[in-house]
């Protein structure tokens, strides 16, 4: 009786990925074509902020959104590993749009674009949810390459930081705004205080 | 013999590869297109990109042979 209880919670949990998966890749496809066809609208932007949107779109459009889309059909048959690519592409999506709105004016997409961000935080709230509850590994092989993988996860998340750091103390000491990018009026780089406060230390608390 | 980790911690591992190789790959392109379009670019920036796309694609694929039964891949 458990069991099926079990597997019918199982197969919600799938049925949930997919229907948070397929309104969140439509709504990338038609922001990315939308934004690769018409390039009038990042115009409010500085010009290479607008050749970064681009890029974003085509990245979004050609591989994030294949991706998404194989990992959700999969994570919806049940497997694993497909699962894990699904919580890694939100999280992806999560962190791009963040910076996004902090790099881009407002613009006609906005409010899509406000739309895909919850919908990625959504998604990344049930991934984390489903996991914690399911956990699909406890124990790794005391193998080799378990040990790089906490190596190389410590190299780059102390060379990230010290990269970051390098580039923000000096602004910090003299109390000015910061100069990366510098072509814009931001008073701060998103990606490093997103980087040094999040990401850095979740790599470093992974290895 | 195997390593005892934290349960949440294992699971985080292929989903942070997943995320820093669709991060590297974006920050990769964007560096070579700038260049390309005439604004300030970084080739040297490009090239550890790419190179940290590879580790990271090998590591993650290694992680997924290595947890092959547990996985069902």
């Amino acid at each position: 009786m458990k069991q099926v209880t079990n597997v019918k919670a199982m197969v919600f949990e799938q049925k949930v990925i997919l229907g948070l998966s397929m309104p969140l890749i439509a709504l990338l496809v038609y922001c990315s074509t939308r934004g690769l066809l018409y390039l009038g609208i990042y115009t409010a932007s500085a010009p290479d902020r607008i050749t970064q949107m681009i890029v974003l779109d085509g990245i979004h459009l050609f591989i994030v959104c294949p991706l998404l889309t194989v990992a959700a059909l999969y994570s919806f048959q049940g497997i694993k590993f497909a699962h894990l690519m699904w919580g890694g592409t939100v999280s992806y999506l999560v962190y791009t749009f963040l910076i996004y709105f902090s790099s881009v004016g407002i613009h006609e997409l906005f409010l899509i674009h406000c739309i895909i961000l919850g919908l990625s935080v959504l998604s990344l709230a049930w991934f984390l949810l489903t996991t914690i509850r399911h956990m699909i590994v406890t124990t790794i092989p005391n193998h080799l390459l378990a040990r790089l993988i906490g190596v190389y996860f410590i190299i780059t998340a102390i060379s990230f930081y010290l990269l970051w750091w390098m580039e923000i103390h000096p602004a910090s000491t003299i109390q000015t705004t910061q100069v990366s990018p510098p072509s814009i009026d931001h008073l701060a780089n998103p990606i490093q205080p997103i980087g040094l406060s999040i990401f850095s230390l979740a790599e470093l608390s992974q290895a | 013999m195997v390593i005892k980790v934290k349960p949440i911690a294992s699971v985080l591992i292929p989903v942070i590869l997943m995320f820093f190789i669709l991060i590297y790959i974006l920050i990769a392109t964007q560096s070579v297109v700038l260049i390309q379009k005439g604004f300030e670019g970084n080739w040297k920036l490009s090239l550890t990109m790419s190179i940290l796309i590879v580790l990271n694609l090998g590591l993650l694929v290694g992680f997924v042979k290595m947890m092959k039964e547990d996985l069902n891949y």
